[in-house]
């Protein structure tokens, strides 16, 4: 038997590499899993938020000029971008986040619960980035063309 | 407790805990922690984000974010909300990214010690920034 063409010959510190079954490239996307990872990935985009979260505060603490200079970055398009993407990121979390809480209690568990709470997440996230952005605009804080 | 790495109750458990395998605590008080921090962040991350609207969006630039900082709830907010959030932050990356995705023992632990020490400089980073405003300094 070939058997020794399956194993590469590594180092004592390391195990043989051994080949696994597929995954990623078999499973089926749903909404259940999709907003799993997507809890995942607004949890680490808020951690990175919170970051400049820091520097705009360390931006006041340092004077005017600081501030103007870090004020302007974020009303740059590409930081208004980010802050678009990072508020859905907010409301997304947080929301999912009570999601799993009630499943924390035993909570929305059956299969129709998770699918329905799981929509009513994502309306209500992408709702409420968006009724803040239109309230920002009607209110003059940002505006097309800036 | 009947904990399988007791060795009390598994002989086998000796070797691996003196290897320093199985859970460093409980897993029940991280659980628990990071349950607590998610409730207490609703309220926060919701205050501090109508106040600052409030108080930064529709105010006039530099004099009204010093303003809005200096007002004694909104800097209580926001040093709660730097506490809870970091450690929120850094619990998850650590539990449910790190330990999920990184296999390499020794890439898992550097992850781990690099995700504790920015969180930890982070926190004190903004600590400064707002008690500096906040007492006028």
């Amino acid at each position: 038997m070939a058997e020794k063409d399956n194993l590469r010959v590594l180092p004592l510190t390391r195990e043989a590499e051994r080949p696994l079954s597929p995954h990623l490239s078999i499973y089926k996307p749903q909404l259940t899993s999709g907003m799993s990872i997507f809890h995942k990935f607004t949890g680490i985009g808020l951690a990175g938020g919170l970051v400049l979260l820091v520097a705009w505060l360390v931006s006041i603490a340092m004077g005017a000029e600081a501030y103007g200079v870090f004020a302007s970055w974020l009303k740059h398009p590409i930081g208004l971008l980010f802050l678009l993407a990072w508020s859905w990121a907010f409301f997304y979390h947080m929301m999912n986040g009570v999601r799993h809480l009630l499943w924390s209690v035993a909570w929305c568990m059956s299969l129709r619960a998770i699918y329905l709470s799981g929509g009513i997440v994502l309306v209500l996230s992408f709702g409420a980035t968006a009724a803040l952005w239109i309230m920002m605009y009607v209110q003059g804080i940002i505006g097309l063309g800036m | 407790m009947a904990l399988k790495s007791d060795p009390r109750h598994n002989q086998q458990a000796y070797l691996t805990r003196a290897k320093g395998l199985g859970s460093s605590k409980s897993g029940t008080a991280h659980w628990l922690e990071q349950h607590y921090l998610s409730v207490a962040l609703i309220p926060l991350g919701l205050y501090t984000l109508v106040s600052f609207y409030r108080g930064v969006l529709l105010g006039n630039g530099y004099a009204d974010a010093v303003a809005w900082v200096q007002f004694a709830p909104n800097a209580l907010a926001l040093l709660l909300l730097l506490w809870a959030g970091i450690k929120h932050g850094a619990n998850g990356i650590q539990s449910s990214i790190v330990e999920d995705y990184i296999h390499n023992e020794f890439a898992n632990l550097a992850m781990n010690l690099a995700v504790k020490f920015l969180a930890v400089t982070v926190c004190g980073l903004g600590f400064l920034a707002v008690l500096k405003v906040f007492l006028g300094a």
